[in-house]
């Protein structure tokens, strides 16, 4: 992807910028499906969005990520792509394994009122049979 | 008084008819509830012919969950007393009337019974209860921490065996302990001031099955459990139950 040719490597090449656009194009298809089909909640469609609108910016205007680039001390443009991305999904999974967490713990909780309930109508029927009988 | 006797138990059919058994002929005047933990056997199915409440968990949550939720459901009736065996039959109902007077003589509000007998009185009887390896690592590590937050010494902090009063199951019912609830309940119930105690007390090995505790998950518990203490130990005091429930704790009656 990065060509180390002098006067290149400064730059993401016209190939790398195309394939990041196609990238963000497919991508945005497969989002749209599955908000679509109500596969993806729209509070995490946004984010999604919002990462292809990145993609796009970064294929046309490569320029604009040699200032992040550079305060994390990458040089290369095409290093500061991978820079930037990866920082966002460690983020992005630490969200989700929050979401996780939380998730569980309703589960669980549901899971236990539905257990206390059986319980209780186990003890009201018993008495009624009791009682009945 | 009211007295519930819980059983969790995951695939123990083999055993759970017994054990219920045993503790209403041990405990005829309490309540049995088994906590069938998602079992894919004829556990509840068992355990309700046997006589027994069963409070059955749709899926698996693990021991954690299955034990809060008989302190929920002993919460949610208002028992007096809450008692707690294995599922596997390696707690003598016996044993649990004993532990059991101790809470409900007022001595103190929770109440284990331990498979050890305490090494400094007892060096002969060291030997009587032998755990693999690292299970034994484990225990030896949950002492130390546990009698470090308390400053009581316990011999057994993951013994299944254990009784409380209402305040124990109170407290037990509202704190969610997912992997290790003994250990973990042990040590929130000494931060809120409850009394603890710990006496010794005779096991069989398991009726039928086998243990869901294997060397690796032994290995991740004790990873989890340090991660647990020592964040445990961080999250201030103040934050273990608010302002209003530790109202509600203190007014309950013991």
């Amino acid at each position: 992807m990065l060509s180390l040719a002098a006067g290149h490597a400064q730059a993401l090449t016209g190939h790398a910028r195309i394939f990041i656009a196609v990238a963000a194009v497919v991508f945005s298809l497969v989002i749209l499906e599955l908000i679509r089909t109500h596969r993806l909640q729209e509070r995490y469609s946004l984010l999604w969005l919002a990462t292809i609108v990145i993609m796009l910016v970064v294929a046309a205007w490569p320029g604009v990520l040699s200032e992040p680039g550079s305060l994390l001390g990458v040089q290369t443009p095409g290093l500061a792509v991978f820079a930037v991305a990866f920082l966002a999904m460690l983020l992005l999974m630490l969200h989700l394994t929050a979401t996780v967490s939380r998730q569980g713990e309703n589960i669980t909780k549901l899971a236990q009122e539905l257990a206390v309930e059986r319980a209780h109508r186990q003890v009201l029927e018993d008495a009624r049979e009791a009682s009945d009988g | 008084m009211r007295t519930l006797v819980f059983i969790p138990a995951f695939n123990e059919q083999g055993a759970i008819s017994a054990v219920v058994r045993d503790v209403r002929d041990e405990l005829p005047e309490a309540d049995v509830l088994v906590v069938d933990d998602g079992s894919t056997d004829q556990t509840a199915e068992f355990a309700r012919a046997a006589g027994a409440i069963v409070a059955s968990l749709p899926f698996n949550q693990g021991i954690g969950a299955a034990v809060q939720t008989g302190y929920i459901f002993a919460e949610s009736v208002g028992y007096d007393y809450v008692g707690r065996v294995d599922g596997d039959g390696q707690h003598p109902a016996a044993q649990l009337l004993r532990v059991l007077d101790k809470v409900r003589s007022g001595e103190c509000d929770v109440c284990i019974g331990s498979r050890f007998y305490d090494t400094r009185s007892h060096p002969a009887d060291a030997t009587a209860y032998k755990p693999a390896l690292l299970r034994r690592v484990g225990i030896v590590l949950f002492r130390w921490l546990l009698s470090r937050t308390s400053g009581q010494r316990f011999t057994d902090p993951t013994s299944g065996l254990c009784a409380v009063n209402g305040r124990g199951a109170w407290l037990f019912a509202h704190r969610h302990a997912p992997d290790y609830p003994e250990l973990e309940l042990l040590q929130r119930a000494s931060r809120q001031g409850l009394r603890l105690m710990e006496i010794t007390v005779t096991m069989r090995p398991r009726l039928a099955g086998k243990s869901s505790i294997t060397p690796l998950k032994s290995a991740y518990f004790i990873f989890k459990a340090l991660i647990i203490c020592s964040v445990g130990s961080l999250r201030a005091r103040e934050d273990e139950l608010s302002d209003e429930s530790s109202v509600e704790l203190r007014a309950r009656p013991c």
